[in-house]
């Protein structure tokens, strides 16, 4: 592999893949494949699936580079092509995923103060210990945004990108998420922030 | 287990890197993309304009109907009209405007603000430019070619639907006045003897545009209600005795 691949940016390396340079694609995988693989791994359960999902994501990715615009954020795009393979595996194992429609992103200004982006470390590791434990226990639907939000680090807007929702309603899923975990965690008898 | 989960993720790399280099995974071309964004958008555009000529014309229809003036005449026109508007055609609309949200929510700057702001916003604009040109000549122009037998295609669709009949309300224009009874010609060309039992306490005189509340029965009506409305002249046939069907008292 070109070591002088190494240093460029996400989008620089696609600009190449774009003129027709086929090794900087194995870069672009080498950087996420990891990451692909534990976001789909979190809302997967099926091992084969997983893997699947993961060798399609990379694949479409590369079909559909020429869509790209390289002025935007790769790995946003990334994660909106591995949504839509996820949801792709819902579909074929007519696992109810997400509800055709929901109030929250219909109307979710009831929430609108209740939205802005938890920025505080010690709350963002504390969170990341309870997803990681009782992550499972969450509804379906509020599964992605907190796994992009507290496993993948994408902010609010960009999760509204990959799941193509209100920004709005992904703080309205996120809140509602830990509301959830806080709540499982006092029923195991522990308590938040001690 | 791991290793093998590890070795099978180092295989994606190399087995996408051969089957690009083999062949078997190829680069869509700009042009693709270009082309089904073009068509994408082009696909919005007929619907919203299917769909703002749909509204267009359920205003127009109510306007040549009469519906338009009925809640003039308080409850009971209300009620009259909600009975008679084209409910399969705002049906239509409804469908129309649902599928106009869900093609919209693939740009970003609609599915990022919540579902509510967009759905009016179309409904809003779909409304003003239904009412821009539903209140413009541009369907009584194709009518009046429809009921000279001069539009191909939709022609029976304008006759049919353009100027629907009821048989409690009629849009109409004055065509002669008598003591206790008038003749009137509706948008149809249709002569209709108007009978009253009283004098009529508004003056009438030929050309004036009437909405008339009274059950038809073949080409009588019997008078109960009317107002002077201040219609579009061209909905109505020039009224010319011996080309048209004659008034029945006149025979």
């Amino acid at each position: 592999m070109n070591d002088s691949y190494l240093d460029k940016k996400d989008e620089e390396i696609v600009l190449l893949v774009q003129s027709g340079q086929v090794e900087p694609f194995n870069i672009l995988i080498n950087r996420y494949e990891k990451k692909m693989a534990r976001y789909a791994g979190r809302l997967l359960s099926n091992r084969d699936d997983i893997q699947d999902v993961v060798q399609d994501i990379f694949t479409k990715t590369y079909v559909n580079i020429k869509s790209f615009d390289v002025n935007r954020k790769f790995s946003s795009w990334l994660y909106r092509i591995a949504h839509n393979e996820i949801v792709n595996v819902f579909k074929k194992n007519k696992k109810n995923f997400l509800p055709i429609f929901d109030v929250d992103i219909f109307f979710p200004q009831h929430a609108k103060k209740n939205y802005e982006e938890i920025n505080k470390d010690l709350e963002r590791k504390e969170m990341q210990k309870m997803i990681s434990v009782y992550f499972e226990k969450l509804g379906e639907k509020y599964k992605e945004p907190i796994a992009l939000y507290y496993l993948e680090d994408l902010s609010y807007k960009e999760i509204s990108e990959v799941m193509q929702i209100p920004v709005v309603t992904v703080g309205v899923r996120i809140k509602r998420a830990k509301e959830m975990l806080k709540n499982i965690f006092k029923e195991q008898g522990y308590e938040y922030g001690k | 287990m791991n290793m093998e989960n590890n070795e099978k993720q180092n295989n994606i790399a190399e087995r996408i890197i051969d089957k690009i280099k083999e062949g078997e995974i190829k680069m869509k071309p700009k042009a693709y993309f270009i082309a089904r964004m073009v068509l994408f958008v082009l696909g919005i555009t007929v619907l919203s304009l299917f769909l703002i000529y749909i509204v267009s014309f359920i205003i127009f229809s109510s306007r040549i109907s009469g519906g338009w003036f009925l809640p003039q005449f308080g409850f009971s026109g209300i009620g009259i009209l909600l009975r008679s508007l084209p409910w399969l055609l705002i049906s239509l609309s409804i469908i129309l405007i649902i599928f106009l949200e869900i093609f919209a929510e693939h740009f970003s700057f609609i599915y990022k603000k919540a579902t509510v702001y967009s759905l009016f916003g179309i409904i809003g604009i779909v409304l003003l430019a239904g009412f821009m040109v539903g209140l413009s000549p541009f369907h009584t122009s194709l009518f009046q070619s429809a009921r000279n037998g001069e539009l191909p295609l939709i022609g029976s669709f304008y006759e049919r639907q353009g100027a629907p009949r009821f048989n409690n309300f009629h849009n109409v224009s004055v065509s002669s006045v008598g003591d206790k009874e008038f003749t009137v010609i509706n948008p149809r060309g249709e002569i209709l003897r108007v009978i009253t039992e009283d004098q009529i306490d508004q003056e009438l005189k030929e050309g004036d545009s009437i909405l008339l509340i009274g059950q038809r029965d073949g080409d009588i009506i019997k008078f109960k209600q009317m107002r002077k409305v201040n219609e579009d002249a061209n909905f109505f046939p020039k009224h010319r005795p011996g080309k048209m069907m004659r008034p029945p008292f006149l025979k």
